[in-house]
């Protein structure tokens, strides 16, 4: 965040803390439960001394259990004072570990964000759609989610950097399984003005027509573009009155 | 206690080869609530081999039956949320209204890769010639404790999607939201060999699957550490891999933004999940 405005962000970064409701998984309003295991809980603990032994300063949280609570819930931790070479700052924690980190322009907070072996996800907060764009064009992430956006499942996921290899969700997850094969020759073969070309299957049926259709103009021919095709000729003109066009489209 | 001491090989349930018991905890309490038999290397190479069994039957389906196979199986997994709910909280310790999404979402993953598949073409021009998309063959899905029945729908949903067939390790520490998954799947009444699901250690049972010559692609979703190991392991046999690791996703509050709705926005999203 701005470095001029974190007197304003604190204390509402302290509501927002105070408001974190963790423990009684039955109760919908609970948002945090307790870390999967006993080294995960372990894991945690560890990066919250080593964020304190760095000289970052607690706002919310810190070692051990929350008041009350046992088993392997952690509490909700938010460090201020945190700069990018701090441990805490640099690795995944995979707990309710959050720092703050405060930038004094646009090239700064970048370069901040992009310092790291990482890009899954970044997050940007503008009220200004054009502006946040600008951002999510600089961060070297997977995902760009503005303005706390919610999930979607068929927009890709998936990492830049050590993030990963590949993404999943929609087209791109259904074609991480899928093979390319490449079918040359299978096409309407074709001569015309001296050259000897393949055409896309589907596209046209006679070989013959094809030549009348080049001769009026088409350049055109491939499956996909067969409406576009059509549509030329049909801009060209009466095409000497030979109504062949509709038989050539498939 | 609840022990869990079956896998889902071949359309039915058997008893694992492995031995090992490996212990599920309530995160809540810290305390041991059941039992898992781990699967071993041989349960791995059967998953394996039912899987290849069914590749070539069910690589030639067309899009009509997988669309039908994919709601169905979305129905199936629906049909379960309660359960599956229960046990995503007291085995992973997520906050009901976590677990609430994740079941519903884990079936809803079947319905977007339907949306996806209704609306692809596995063919198109390239030149003058014909591209076809084809499947890649019997993919190894490996997931993780954090989101369980969610990676390991979406992952087979979209390889099913494909025509693939699958072979699917999900993270050990997840077993009894896994069994429901798996009973929930298996009520669909899929041809047998199209999905087979052998909880076990990454070490044993994902080594088989990464280095199994009859795998040709690995969807796996965990750590940086972990995805190394598998692209180096899985390059001898050149595999395809999809990779989904480790993060540190940062937040930018710009000087524009509504700091109140930011910094409880940027909180929440660093909350989700337990972190």
């Amino acid at each position: 965040m701005p470095e001029a405005r974190l007197s304003d962000v604190l204390p509402l970064a302290k509501t927002a803390m105070a408001a974190t409701k963790v423990g009684d998984l039955r109760d919908p309003a609970t948002a945090i439960g307790p870390m999967v295991s006993a080294r995960q809980y372990d894991r945690v603990q560890r990066y919250i001394r080593l964020g304190i032994e760095a000289g970052a300063t607690l706002v919310a949280g810190g070692e051990g259990h929350p008041d009350g609570l046992g088993g392997y819930f952690v509490r909700p931790t938010l460090f201020t004072d945190v700069t990018n070479e701090m441990t805490i700052a640099r690795e995944e924690i995979f707990g309710p570990v959050l720092c703050i980190l405060t930038y004094r322009d646009e090239d700064e907070a970048i370069a901040i964000a992009n310092d790291t072996d990482y890009g899954l996800s970044s997050y940007v907060f503008s009220s200004d759609p054009a502006h946040a764009r600008a951002i999510a064009a600089r961060l070297q992430t997977g995902r760009v989610v503005i303005n706390g956006a919610p999930h979607d499942p068929l927009a890709p996921f998936g990492g830049y950097k050590q993030s990963g290899i590949g993404r999943e969700y929609g087209v791109f997850g259904l074609e991480a399984f899928l093979e390319a094969k490449a079918v040359l020759g299978v096409g309407v073969r074709h001569s015309h003005g001296g050259r000897t070309r393949f055409h896309a299957p589907g596209c046209l049926r006679r070989p013959r027509d094809l030549c009348r259709a080049a001769r009026h103009g088409a350049r055109r021919c491939d499956a996909a573009n067969g409406r576009l095709w059509r549509r030329r000729i049909d801009h060209d003109g009466d095409v000497d009155g030979v109504r062949f066009w509709p038989d050539l489209v498939a | 206690m609840r022990i869990v001491e079956r896998i889902y090989i071949d359309g039915v349930f058997v008893k694992p080869h492995g031995t090992e018991m490996f212990d599920l905890f309530d995160p809540a309490r810290g305390e041991v609530i059941g039992q898992v038999r781990l699967a071993n290397a041989e349960d791995a190479r059967r998953a394996i081999q039912a899987a290849k069994r069914a590749l070539p039957s069910y690589a030639s389906t067309g899009k009509a039956e997988r669309l039908e196979l994919l709601r169905n199986l979305h129905d199936a997994v629906l049909s379960r949320g309660a359960d599956l709910e229960e046990a995503t909280i007291l085995e992973y310790g997520a906050p009901v209204a976590r677990a609430r999404w994740t079941a519903r979402y884990a079936a809803e993953s079947f319905l977007n890769a339907a949306k996806t598949l209704e609306a692809y073409s596995f063919t198109r021009p390239a030149g003058g010639s014909e591209v076809v998309m084809e499947p890649v063959g019997v993919a190894g899905l490996i997931t993780p404790w954090n989101a369980n029945a969610g990676f390991i729908c979406n992952k087979l949903a979209y390889a099913l999607a494909a025509g693939c067939t699958a072979v699917i390790k999900p993270s050990e520490m997840s077993a009894l939201q896994t069994e429901i998954v798996t009973e929930a799947l298996h009520a669909a009444g899929a041809a047998p060999g199209l999905f087979n699901i052998v909880t076990g250690r990454g070490e044993v049972v994902g080594a088989e699957l990464t280095t199994s010559p009859d795998i040709a692609k690995i969807s796996f979703t965990g750590s940086t550490a972990v995805g190394k190991a598998i692209m180096k392991a899985a390059a001898d046999t050149v595999k395809r891999v999809t990779l989904e690791l480790g993060g540190k996703s940062p937040s930018l509050i710009l000087e524009d933004a509504d700091l109140e709705a930011a910094v409880r926005m940027a909180i929440t999203a660093g909350f989700q999940n337990s972190g």
